[in-house]
């Protein structure tokens, strides 16, 4: 039943958008996703999208480090609002950042005018994937944090380790699978994100536009074929780093014993 | 006491103090930044034309609809 279930709501789609871009010819399809805009657009897209992905790594480390190590005020306020990205519409998102960091924003006003400039550059793409990634690894990571057992630590310190050697030699081999999950879930997400980037992001072309906005460019001129041949570049590129990461989580399996 | 987590209570797995301080502060402070601001952002533009003019836009016939 789910092999047949998966083909259904997996596979047909995506053998959908191969099929539409073999109407077109290969030349047609290199010119189609090798335009400099498009070009442009993959650069913004994938590079913005690693860049988020290692700030929310690192943050999102320390956030969950706090949330569970520690004790402050306001601790479950903050837990239960990590989760909101996930659950707020991605286009009130995007009208919150646009609203945030926009010229006649509430605080970007005061801040512009010194020269840091945000909306409308390729810098809003950072921001608003920053914020839409925050969850993914703080998420992925908590419950590992949270079942690693006190006596291993013990163990760890009263073998002569400090508390920096415990962390990178006990703690963190423990959360790196983790951590890999968080970030590739978050950059598959990011890659893809469309709602909440465009508002802030200003879509000016070869500066600031994003792939899936190419995409939906081309499908507003009802060039399908143009539309689905940039998708497939997209879907090829999230497969070979889905693939890669996955590699990747394999070789920390087995390098700290904990292959299955 | 009882409002250290239990890594804290042991001085084995106790973090340094200073670690203790910037461990938190980076991270609320990166959280205060990156999710907390947005958030207030929608609630004060949306009623920095007043209560009212908030009232009418969401209980409008289409966005009622929309609901």
């Amino acid at each position: 039943m789910f092999p047949f279930y998966l083909s259904i709501i997996v596979l047909i789609p995506l053998s959908a958008v191969i099929f539409k871009t073999t109407s077109l010819t290969f030349g047609e399809f290199l010119d189609a996703v090798t335009a400099p805009r498009v070009m442009a657009s993959y650069r913004l897209s994938f590079g913005m999208a690693l860049f988020a992905g290692l700030i929310n790594t690192f943050f999102g480390l320390l956030l969950a480090w706090s949330l569970v190590r520690y004790t402050f005020v306001g601790k479950n306020l903050v837990d239960a609002l990590v989760d909101l990205p996930f659950v707020l519409p991605t286009a009130v998102t995007g009208i919150a950042l646009a609203a945030l960091y926009s010229k006649n924003g509430c605080i970007w006003q005061y801040i512009e005018p010194l020269g840091i400039k945000i909306a409308f550059t390729p810098w809003g793409v950072l921001i608003a994937l920053i914020f839409i990634w925050l969850p993914f690894v703080v998420r992925t990571v908590q419950p590992i944090l949270e079942e690693i057992e006190l006596e291993l630590e013990e163990a760890s310190a009263s073998l002569g380790a400090s508390r920096w050697q415990t962390f990178r030699r006990v703690v963190l081999p423990i959360l790196l699978p983790a951590l890999l999950t968080g970030f590739a879930l978050a950059f598959a997400r990011a890659v893809g994100e469309h709602g909440s980037v465009i508002f802030i992001a200003g879509n000016i072309p070869v500066v600031s536009e994003i792939t899936p906005l190419m995409i939906i460019t081309k499908l507003e001129q009802y060039d399908y074929a143009g539309a689905t041949a940039i998708a497939s570049v997209m879907l090829v590129i999230s497969l070979i780093l889905l693939l890669a990461i996955n590699g990747l989580q394999a070789w920390t399996a087995k390098r700290t014993g904990r292959a299955r | 006491m009882s409002n250290m987590t239990r890594f804290e209570r042991s001085g084995a797995t106790k973090d340094s103090p200073i670690v203790k301080f910037i461990v938190p502060t980076l991270s609320l402070g990166f959280f205060g930044f990156f999710l907390l601001l947005p958030l207030l952002s929608v609630f004060s533009e949306a009623l920095h034309k007043g209560w009212l003019y908030y009232v009418n836009a969401i209980t409008e016939p289409d966005t009622m609809v929309g609901n």
